[in-house]
Parts: C-alpha cells; structure tokens; sequence
C-alpha cells in the first residue's frame, strides 16, 4: 500500500515536470528583432530613483543651457 | 518623451575638434577610435565650412537594417546603440552609415578587426548604469547622470547641439533669425528624414 502511494506520487511529480516544460516558450531566433540584453531606463539608477519626472527636468535644464540668448545656465555638476 | 538628436551649425564651427577631444577624454576611447571627427567641406575654397560628425541616431537607422546578428537596438529617447557582446565585427553597419560612424578597433596580435564601437550620445549601453563593464564597453553614461553629451556641451562656440529635438532646434531657429542666414542643417535630412527637393548645390571646384 505504501510503495503503491510512492509510486503514485512519484508519478504525478514526474508528469508535473513533464507538463511544466510545455509552458516553456522556445528559444528562436527572429529576424529583425533585438537579439542582446535589455537596457535600463536612464532614469532607473541610484541618482534618479526611478523618478521620470526628475530626470527629464535635469535633462531640460542641460537642453536649455545651449542657449546663450536665454541666459539660461545649466546647473554645474 | 525627449527625442534625442545631434545638431551642427555649420556658421559656428571653428574646426577646434573640441569636441572630438572631449569625447576621446570621456569615454577613454583607445587609439585609432574616433567616435566623433570634424570634418571641413570644400576645404581650402573660400566659404568653406567645418561641421563635427558623429552616428546622428538616425529615426530609421540603416546600420539596424543590416545587422546580421541584429545587436542594434533604440531607447525610448531614440539613442541607437548595440550589445557588443553580440557583435561580430562583421562591418556591414560601416558599409551601410552615411555618417561612417561605425568604428572598428584593432583587436588582438595580429590587427584583427575587433566589435564595432560608436557613439553612444553619452548614453552607455546595456550594462548596469555606471558600472565598470558598461564604461569598459561604452564609455561613461552621462545621459544616467542627467547629463547631455560631452562633446556638445564642451563645444566652445555652441556650434554642436545635442539634446532634445524640440529644445535643439528652437534653439538653432531662433539663432537663424538673429543673424538672418545659415538655415541650413548638415545631416538632419538623412538622418531624420529626407525631404523631397533638389539635391545640395556644390560651388564650382568643390572637393569634398
């Protein structure tokens, strides 16, 4: 009775296993598309915190630093 | 979201390759590299100009379109860059830039064409931000810093724009209206759109 349950439960595991590959999404190559490593948000880092809003102000500032008629300078860092 | 792309006023660039200095000092570029060059257009005849060329991140970059290992990809600011770790050296990218961006450094004992490296508008690669392997691979990612490329904000008589587009060429418009000539943008056609029209004039004895 015992090795019966064990061998029942085995069972299951193993086509628990087996299954679970079939949710796997094949590894194929595609034409045209990005093929390397995802790239972070310049936002997403230790100065910035993830706060969109902040960078793109920063990045603003330094944008209209390239203007001498505004008179403008961007912020020293 | 900011579109980013290069602007040289050709009226204002004094050939000083301030620019391509403070690129090599930033990113530690090795010898032979010039990620950004100034390049003089009918040089020698009187009214020449200087413009500083670099990869423009073009909307439909054609070095994308040929990757055969497909290493190219563009942020949501519109900078291209690539995985180098996927590159190949190949040079296909080289073949098909307008600009010549693409750059190939001499790798290994025998001169042996090593992974493509170009501009990166200061934006590193995909790397974690800031770390010694995307500054080893990359160069510095002053764009993670807030922070707009080196070579135009060194660019000591503003000549070289870098940012974004709306910014950048409200900037150059309303400089064209001050002094009331060179509307003219090199570079800006090919690389974000081609108008229709006439292909540019050359003056007579134009070399280059």
């Amino acid at each position: 009775m015992k090795t019966r349950a064990i061998v029942a439960a085995v069972g299951a595991g193993a086509a628990l296993l087996f299954l679970g590959a079939c949710g796997e999404k094949p590894m194929v190559y595609k034409q045209g598309q990005y093929q390397g490593k995802p790239d972070s948000k310049p936002w997403d880092n230790d100065k910035f915190k993830g706060n969109q809003v902040e960078w793109e102000k920063a990045i603003k500032a330094r944008n209209q630093g390239q203007d001498e008629y505004s008179h403008n300078i961007a912020p020293n860092s | 979201m900011a579109r980013m792309k290069f602007l040289c006023d050709a009226e204002r660039c004094i050939e000083c390759n301030g620019c391509v200095t403070a690129c090599k000092n930033e990113h530690e570029i090795p010898w032979g590299v010039n990620r950004r060059r100034v390049v003089t257009l009918n040089d020698g005849i009187p009214g020449e100009k200087s413009i500083s060329v670099a990869c423009m991140h073009c909307s439909d970059a054609p070095c994308m379109a040929v990757c055969p290992v497909d290493c190219f990809y563009k942020t949501s600011e519109g900078v291209v860059l690539h995985d180098k770790d996927l590159c190949i050296g190949c040079g296909y990218c080289f073949y098909a830039c307008p600009f010549g961006a693409p750059q190939f450094p001499q790798d290994g004992a025998f001169g042996l064409r090593g992974k493509m490296d170009k501009c990166t508008f200061c934006a590193g690669g995909p790397e974690p931000d800031n770390s010694e392997a995307e500054f080893r691979k990359y160069g510095r990612n002053r764009l993670a810093e807030g922070k707009l490329p080196a070579c135009a904000e060194m660019c000591s008589t503003k000549a070289l724009l870098g940012g974004d587009a709306d910014v950048i060429s409200d900037i150059y418009r309303n400089r064209v209206l001050k002094r009331g000539k060179g509307s003219e943008i090199w570079g800006w056609g090919t690389a974000y759109g081609k108008p229709e029209g006439k292909p540019a004039a050359q003056p007579p004895g134009a070399k280059s």
